[in-house]
């Protein structure tokens, strides 16, 4: 009988030590639930939103691309594989092969091509041979506004400009597509790319080192463009260096120069120590306790006008000298030049205006004629469009509005009016200084455009460093503004160290300003930009609905994939050149996303 | 009649564990609530026969065992010849548009030819030889149920001997030689079997370059090419659609061999030991031959010249060993392994090497029953047995547990484990108390069986064990398995009742 009572005893052990595994086993599961990595369900991938401009012109888009992946232990053949890969991927057969047979663990052979273009590869399921598809960012106008925009890294993730500042937008979906919200700039793809091409062009002549330019709405802070050479393609980033992915527009401090003389003169006569007959000798210096600050030329006697025309300095600094140190920081202080302009971009610097206390006898002689202090280009221009709007200071902006894939509005940037800097009075007799400055024997002259009235300021600015004042080396700058008595715009252009003799703003900066204008003031329309940008976008609303394709044949193939491309995004299949000859679906056919049309152009047609 | 006693304890048990099953059926989906409706109607067929079946003296079983054990093993036969198939295994018998499981009755008719036999040699079950009729008897149904191919119950019916033969008297040693036997027996086929699998994809890549339509063939066919190129006699009459021309494009005889070759070339560039040893028939049958003679000389020795222990049990080894080889040998020249099964056994083991197909079920299950926390979603709230293709395949049957996870949580888990191992243990004092030898062997037969089926049941769905496809008893959707339960129940009711005089 012990016997068999042993064998139960031992039969009920096996028994509850069995039930005790399991339960156990259920409770790790409920507390701990060891889900597979695998299988854990993973975060969607959302698509990065496109980054659109004023116009509705893409500036960055989410393409679907594949990259090609290796695993070196699942290759069978190396020769074969790397023979077949090299004629699918369009590389070299032996460094190919030997990177297959030399590398331990997985690497990629080509990233980020276009899913068809690996169609036939996937098919023949190549062993070891891995695919995997990702949406990349391509922003299609390469170099356009790319210190605007900025960059991502291989994860898609911003890294500078829009893509940095917005990344939270442009990665976040508020519903289940999967599509980031969408991030409209103020930015004209037109007047920018016309910007760009000329500043470059002036660039390139004057052999400077690098240039900046600011076109920007007075009317509402609106940056209609912003450029920064040199600058980089955002799709190869990592083949420029750092310094060409800077935006120099927001984050260079510069000393201003004589444009800086605008606004001691605005704050002298706010202050009412300008008398418009008042007059000035120029000995070709200026000199205080034998300290002297030389003048650009012997200018003799001059009123307040030619004072300005002539951008001498003896007179600035002579009407300044009566205004205590520290009023004039006070009127300095309002016209933005010590905070940040909190435009929506990264890494925005706020400029240096030396304290009232730390200003001697050399600085109160230098700072009337822009020396001394330094501004970022996009507060001198934010502070010019006060002055050129009658007074309003704006918070420059470059976002216009945030949308969701399918259109509604995320959140709006509507022009923010901070304070007023003068009053329309001052304004308008500023204004008709600078006028003066474009006119004929004006240091801006090169920068008139016959029949057109414009006004501006030139500055060529000394360039410091820790040791002094750097001789022969000068940035040449111009702001402007259109029309010149009533401005809509304002433009400013800055040149450094330009080569080769030529180096005054009046020379080198004015002339691009002219040229820029030239190209942009059918936009301007006469002054009235705000209602051509409402014009332009009715125009092609009224033409062409969303909803319903349109009639595209015998149209050009550049006017007919505008049309598509900036209305209709997608994955159009576009044969030929010349016109359209064939189109499907139909005119008249409904639609919706996503769009996939068929284009046939035939140069007979 | 003072001594009619009913164990309403394991009646308790059988009927919450069977409500709490037909809940969480009707609480998975709508599919789940026809399920649940037809659980019912099995369940009060179910009672019906328990009662039957307790109140009908279990020693008459005992006179019928023969008969019962025959009608098992022809139904099983039949099965093979005219059953069902379905997920690759003919395990199903079709009766009038009921389907019934054969290898249910056959558990239950091998638990009472067993006990019967068990009882019958109870004095002499300690010798060695004894021990063949109880082998063969559990080895004919178990070789019936493997080539359906059920492994699973296949698998189930080994333990039940054991602990049969381990309450009836017999030699411990020598059950643990048994059990060793057992699992080379299917170790090494399945073992040959997962080797041939992995090689699939390198075949396909190697013959690439040379013929590219075997290659493409072999790609269509995965692994089933080894059954193609293995027997390729059987497959005369192909259909002309891409199966079938992957099928004829490999049967041609210059094609198989080009595919054996290369199989073989793939298998010559990796050493594996292990594997090339169980491959190769000449050394294992060196390796029995070896351990047949060393067993005849120690015995021979043992009983002629030196009675020393050291001897015995060198011969014992050996024996056992021997066996154990020769049986994996019989097994893997006999039994064809399906591919599923390989796959299953071997996505326990590395469930990461099949992402989306074996280890699929394995972790579904998990993250099934994780998902239910402390308390569960809620009846009817569980949302990875909606849908017409649900998150967890099979949820209603193989793995209910989970979904009893899911939706009442760990407390429902361990309700639903107290419980059944509570029946268990009331079985368990219920073999103790029987008043005689076959009543002892017949309840512990039951028990262990039901106890095979909670742990499997459990133990797969939770990721303790090889998926194979186990009904947890009186809880898994499924007609035969609840009959058969019941009718369990009711023998062990039957024992209980009459463990101190024989009531007629």
């Amino acid at each position: 009988m012990d016997n068999v009572k042993r064998k139960y005893l031992i039969l009920t052990a096996a028994l509850g030590f069995a039930a005790l595994i399991l339960i156990f086993r259920a409770y790790e599961l409920a507390f701990h639930s060891p889900v597979p990595l695998s299988m854990v369900p993973q975060k969607p991938l959302i698509k990065r939103g496109t980054i659109f401009d004023d116009d509705g012109h893409e500036l960055a888009i989410s393409r679907d691309t594949v990259s090609v992946g290796i695993r070196p232990d699942g290759i069978v053949n190396a020769e074969t594989t790397g023979s077949l890969l090299s004629s699918f991927l369009d590389i070299g057969k032996s460094e190919t092969i030997d990177k297959i047979k030399n590398s331990r663990g997985f690497f990629y052979l080509k990233k980020n091509m276009s899913l068809s273009s690996v169609r036939e590869l996937q098919a023949l399921r190549l062993s070891g041979v891995a695919f995997e598809e990702k949406a990349s960012r391509f922003y299609p106008n390469d170099h356009m506004a790319s210190t605007i925009i900025g960059f991502t890294d291989v994860d898609n993730t911003g890294l500078s400009g829009i893509e940095y500042e917005y990344n939270d937008y442009l990665i976040s979906s508020n519903n289940n597509q999967f599509i980031g919200n969408d991030v409209h700039l103020t930015i004209n793809g037109y007047i920018q790319h016309q910007l760009e091409k000329t500043l470059e062009a002036g660039r390139l002549k004057s052999g400077s080192k690098a240039a900046i330019g600011i076109i920007a709405d007075v009317h509402s802070g609106r940056i209609l463009a912003m450029s920064s050479l040199p600058d980089f393609n955002p799709n190869n980033p990592t083949e420029f260096p750092d310094n060409f992915k800077r935006n120099r527009a927001i984050t260079e401090n510069i000393e201003p120069g004589s444009t800086f003389k605008i606004f001691i003169f605005a704050a002298l006569m706010k202050d009412n120590m300008l008398n418009e007959n008042q007059t000035f000798f120029c000995p070709g210096f200026f000199e205080y306790k034998h300290r002297r600050l030389n003048c650009s030329s012997v200018h003799h006697k001059e009123s307040l006008s030619d004072a300005i025309k002539n951008s001498c300095n003896t007179a600035v600094i002579e009407a300044a000298w009566p205004m205590p140190v520290i009023k004039l920081y006070e009127h300095l202080k309002q016209f933005g030049f010590t905070s940040t302009t909190h435009i929506n971009l990264p890494g925005e610097e706020n400029g240096f205006l030396p304290a009232p206390e730390k200003w001697d006898v050399s600085l109160k002689m230098s700072i009337p004629i822009g020396q001394g202090l330094s501004v970022t280009p996009i507060q001198l221009v934010s502070a010019a469009n006060s002055i050129a709007n009658g007074g309003i200071m704006f918070r420059p902006l470059i976002v216009n509005k945030i949308t969701s894939p399918d259109g509604n509005i995320i959140q709006e940037y509507p022009p923010e009016n901070k304070y007023l800097t003068v009053s329309p009075a001052i304004s308008v007799k500023l204004l008709s200084y600078l006028q003066q400055v474009v006119a004929k024997g004006g240091t801006g002259y090169l920068a008139s455009i016959p029949d057109f009235p414009i006004a501006g300021k030139t500055s060529t600015a000394m360039i410091s460093d820790k040791t002094g004042y750097k001789k022969g080396k000068y940035q040449a700058s111009f702001i402007g503004f259109f029309p010149g008595d009533n401005p809509e715009i304002s433009i400013y252009i800055w040149y450094d160290e330009p080569q080769g003799g030529i180096y005054q703003g009046g020379q080198v900066a004015a002339p691009i300003f002219k040229d820029v204008l030239q190209e942009i003031i059918p936009m301007v329309h006469k002054g009235k930009i705000r209602d051509t940008q409402n014009l332009a976008k009715q125009k092609i609303s009224f033409a062409y609905n969303k909803n319903v394709m349109p009639n595209l044949y015998k149209k050009s193939k550049k006017e007919a994939l505008f049309i598509v491309w900036s209305l209709f995004p997608g994955e159009h299949e576009i044969y030929g050149k010349g016109y359209l000859s064939g189109q499907s679906p139909p005119p008249g056919t409904k639609l919706s996303p996503p769009y996939k049309f068929i284009l046939k152009f035939d140069e007979n047609e | 009649m003072k001594t009619i006693k009913i164990d309403w304890a394991i009646i308790f048990f059988c009927l919450t564990t069977s409500f709490i099953g037909v809940m969480a059926l009707y609480g998975g989906s709508e599919y789940g609530q026809s399920l649940a409706k037809k659980q019912l109607v099995w369940l009060f067929l179910g009672l019906i026969l328990m009662i039957v079946f307790a109140f009908f003296n279990y020693q008459n079983l005992g006179t019928y065992a023969a008969i019962l054990y025959g009608a098992g093993i022809l139904l099983l036969i039949i099965t093979l010849l005219a059953g069902t198939e379905t997920k690759g295994a003919k395990s199903w018998l079709r009766l009038g548009g009921i389907g019934f499981q054969p290898a249910e009755f056959m558990k239950l008719a091998l638990v009472i030819a067993l006990a019967k036999y068990l009882s019958v040699r109870e004095k002499r079950i300690a010798n060695i030889n004894e021990l063949l009729v109880p082998f063969v008897m559990t080895f004919i149904p178990q070789i019936l149920i493997a080539v359906q191919p059920d492994l699973s119950y296949a698998v189930l019916l080994l333990p039940i001997l054991f602990v049969m033969l381990f309450l009836a008297g017999a030699n411990v040693s020598i059950l643990l030689g048994f059990v060793a036997v057992g699992f080379l027996c299917l170790f090494a086929p399945m073992y040959l079997e997962y080797h041939k699998y992995i090689i699939i994809d390198d075949i396909v890549q190697a013959l690439r370059p040379d013929n590219y339509k075997l290659s493409d063939a072999v790609h269509i066919l995965g692994f089933e090419s080894w059954r193609y190129v293995d027997k390729p006699g059987d497959f005369a009459g192909i259909k002309p659609e891409v199966l079938g021309w992957a099928k004829a494009t490999l049967l041609i005889p210059e094609n198989i061999e080009m595919f054996k070759k290369t199989a073989q070339f793939i298998f010559a560039q990796e050493k594996h030991y292990l594997r090339d040893f169980l491959a190769n028939d000449k050394a294992i049958i060196a390796v029995v031959a070896t351990c047949f003679i060393t067993y005849g000389i120690t015995m021979f020795l043992y009983f002629y010249y030196y009675k020393i222990d050291i001897l015995k049990n060198v011969g014992t080894v050996t024996l056992i060993l021997g066996l154990a080889f020769a049986a994996s040998f019989v097994m893997k020249k006999t039994v064809s392994f399906k591919p599923h099964q390989v796959i299953r056994i071997v996505s326990f083991a590395n469930p990461d090497k099949f992402p989306k197909g074996a280890g699929y079920q394995l972790r579904h299950s998990i993250i099934t029953i994780g998902s239910g926390k402390v308390f569960g979603k809620g009846f009817g709230n569980g949302d990875m047995t909606k849908g017409e293709i649900s998150f967890l395949p099979e949820w209603y049957n193989d793995f209910i547990f989970s979904v009893i996870g899911e939706q009442f949580g760990i407390i429902g888990n361990t309700t639903i484990l107290i419980l059944l191992f509570g029946l268990i243990l009331r079985g368990v004092s219920i073999t103790w108390k029987s008043k005689d030898q076959f009543g002892m062997l017949l309840a512990a037969g039951i028990n262990t069986m039901f106890f095979l089926h909670v742990v499997f049941n459990t133990g797969i769905a939770m990721g303790l064990l090889p998926v194979t496809g186990v009904p947890l008893i009186f809880v898994s959707y499924g007609g035969s398995n609840m009959v058969f339960s019941c009718i369990a129940v009711g023998i062990l009711l039957n024992i209980y009742m009459r463990r101190f005089i024989n009531i007629k």
